[in-house]
């Protein structure tokens, strides 16, 4: 293999946008230098961080001098510039298949599942600090489309039917990803892919938020091929040294899902 | 054998088309009315992916056994499934470029484009309700591309969707120009002519013809020679040619994001 540098990957708790590339770098097993980005402390937005990533977004990774940002064209990169396991099919329908299933959690199931989370845990989480101080923190967000998801969540101003509209594209997502997966062991067919870390990143969440959130959208009764699936991907040794990287953000205990009784 | 199904020659359309000629593949196109865009989608409704996207029901490529949609997505298969010659950079950086810059054009370009144009093409037109109807109640439709018909039809210069579709257009053409800038051209990555000229070619076009403007933002220098250069393409001249270019509802704006 030739000698690379080890990227730089900035990112928060290892889940959405951010558990991507961790999980995908784990896969790959590509050592990597790791830089902790608090959101809810609004790293994401100091100076020091925008300039290295002026969208303000996280995850972002430095490879070879180069700032990339996106978590999945990041991922896509993983795979293509290092060495080790193969994490897209080489068959170019398959591969067309991986893609729209990464898009169809980017900008679909997950945006939907991430509002109500953000509604139910991040505005709260923040919402007690200093008037001033928050509304400071906002005008510093560089994405206007990020401005007004804190706004919305830190005064709490998601409209009910937004929510509920959210809460039926988690319905609705979760019945077509089981759907798939009545007919594929993996996402993208009979292959692990990135589309699996996609999906994982979001899905993982759901069975716990059935009844914390009265959102049953994934579960044993509802979504029995998803429950294995996700047992299957537990499983791997990638998601808990992955894990490992959380500062105490996920309280999910991978024995446990592992050992889930599915029925 | 492949083919190009549409509902019009969208910029979706347009790109496939551009990309099957870069490649020097023969394709056949079949091409339905708008209005029947239900009826013409029936026949994929087989594999759930092409009845559950997000971006519209057309373009779909069909190649042999396979079908597949999503404008950058198709634009991706051609390249792997026909590497010659490549229209993506041969390395990961200039790949993840392609990616990363066709993430902006699905996500925040391609709905602003299609609801300028949407508004250009519909508004005063008196489209009866029962076309807007027959959308709204159509059950392989999801219910998210019911409201986007319904909404395009019924209300196609909504004031909130205008504001937001020009503030995207600007978007475009500011990130078109500042690419070129960077690279230094002749195209967006630089040297090397990819997928991402093609698809953010058929966004930006209406820009350049006076078709479609917005507020505030001319096209600029560098973008209105590399539209230039685009049209010169024998690839290019061909699908223009194909149809007057249309504009229908697509993906919608992200309500998160
Ligand atoms: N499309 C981007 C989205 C990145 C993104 O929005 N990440 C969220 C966290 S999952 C974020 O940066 N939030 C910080 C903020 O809103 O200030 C990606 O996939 O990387």
């Amino acid at each position: 293999m030739k000698m690379t540098e080890k990227p730089t990957l900035y990112h928060w708790e290892p889940n959405a946008n951010s558990g991507k590339p961790m999980l995908a770098l784990e896969e790959k097993c590509v050592t990597y230098d790791s830089v902790y980005i608090d959101m809810l402390s609004f790293d994401q937005h100091k100076p020091e961080y925008l300039a290295i990533n002026p969208m303000g977004t996280i995850p972002a990774m430095v490879h070879e001098g180069r700032l990339m940002n996106e978590s999945t064209a990041i991922m896509e990169y993983v795979d293509a510039r290092f060495d080790g396991p193969k994490l897209r099919p080489r068959d170019p329908a398959k591969r067309w298949k991986m893609r729209w299933w990464m898009k169809y959690c980017d900008q679909y199931y997950g945006p939907s599942c991430s509002m109500i989370g953000w509604e139910m845990f991040v505005g709260p989480s923040v919402r007690q600090r200093d008037p001033d101080e928050l509304k400071a923190r906002i005008d510093a967000i560089p994405l206007a489309e990020r401005r007004i998801a804190w706004t919305k969540a830190i005064y709490g101003k998601f409209s009910a039917e937004e929510l509920a509209e959210s809460r039926r594209r988690v319905m609705q997502g979760s019945a077509l990803l089981e759907k798939n997966l009545e007919k594929n062991e993996w996402v993208a067919g009979d292959e692990f892919s990135l589309a699996d870390i996609n999906a994982f990143n979001l899905v993982y969440i759901l069975p716990h938020m059935a009844e914390t959130m009265n959102l049953p959208s994934v579960g044993v009764e509802r979504t029995p091929m998803t429950m294995r699936w996700l047992k299957r991907v537990y499983r791997r040794p990638t998601i808990r040294s992955t894990w490992a990287r959380s500062r105490g953000g996920l309280h999910i205990d991978i024995d446990d899902e592992i050992n889930r009784d599915l029925g | 054998m492949l083919t190009l199904h549409t509902n019009g020659m969208t910029p979706g359309a347009l790109a496939v088309a551009i990309a099957l000629e870069e490649k020097a593949l023969s394709f056949a196109l079949a091409e339905n009315e708008w209005q029947a865009t239900p009826a013409a989608l029936a026949a994929f409704s087989g594999a759930d992916e092409l009845v559950n996207s997000i971006e519209g029901e057309f373009p779909i490529l069909a190649d042999g056994d396979v079908a597949v949609n999503d404008t950058f997505f198709i634009l991706e298969y051609l390249d792997d499934a026909y590497p010659e010659p490549p229209l993506k950079p041969a390395d990961a950086y200039g790949q993840w470029k392609v990616q990363a810059l066709n993430r902006f054009l699905g996500e925040r370009a391609m709905p602003a484009v299609a609801s300028l144009g949407v508004a250009e093409r519909f508004t005063g037109q008196g489209i009866v309700d029962e076309v807007a109807a027959r959308f709204e109640n159509e059950p392989l439709l999801t219910p998210e591309r019911r409201d986007a018909w319904g909404m395009a039809l019924r209300d196609p210069a909504n004031e909130e969707v205008m504001a937001e579709s020009h503030r995207k257009a600007a978007l475009l053409l500011d990130r078109i120009e500042g690419e070129l800038a960077e690279s230094g051209g002749p195209w967006l990555l630089g040297e090397g002519y990819t997928i991402t000229d093609i698809a953010a070619f058929a966004l930006a076009r209406p820009f350049a013809t006076g078709e479609l403007r917005t507020h505030d933002k001319e096209i600029g220098e560098r973008t209105r020679h590399w539209c230039a250069r685009m049209e010169k393409r024998a690839a290019v001249t061909t699908p223009l040619q194909l149809g007057e270019p249309v504009f229908l509802p697509a993906a919608e704006h992200a309500r998160w994001g």
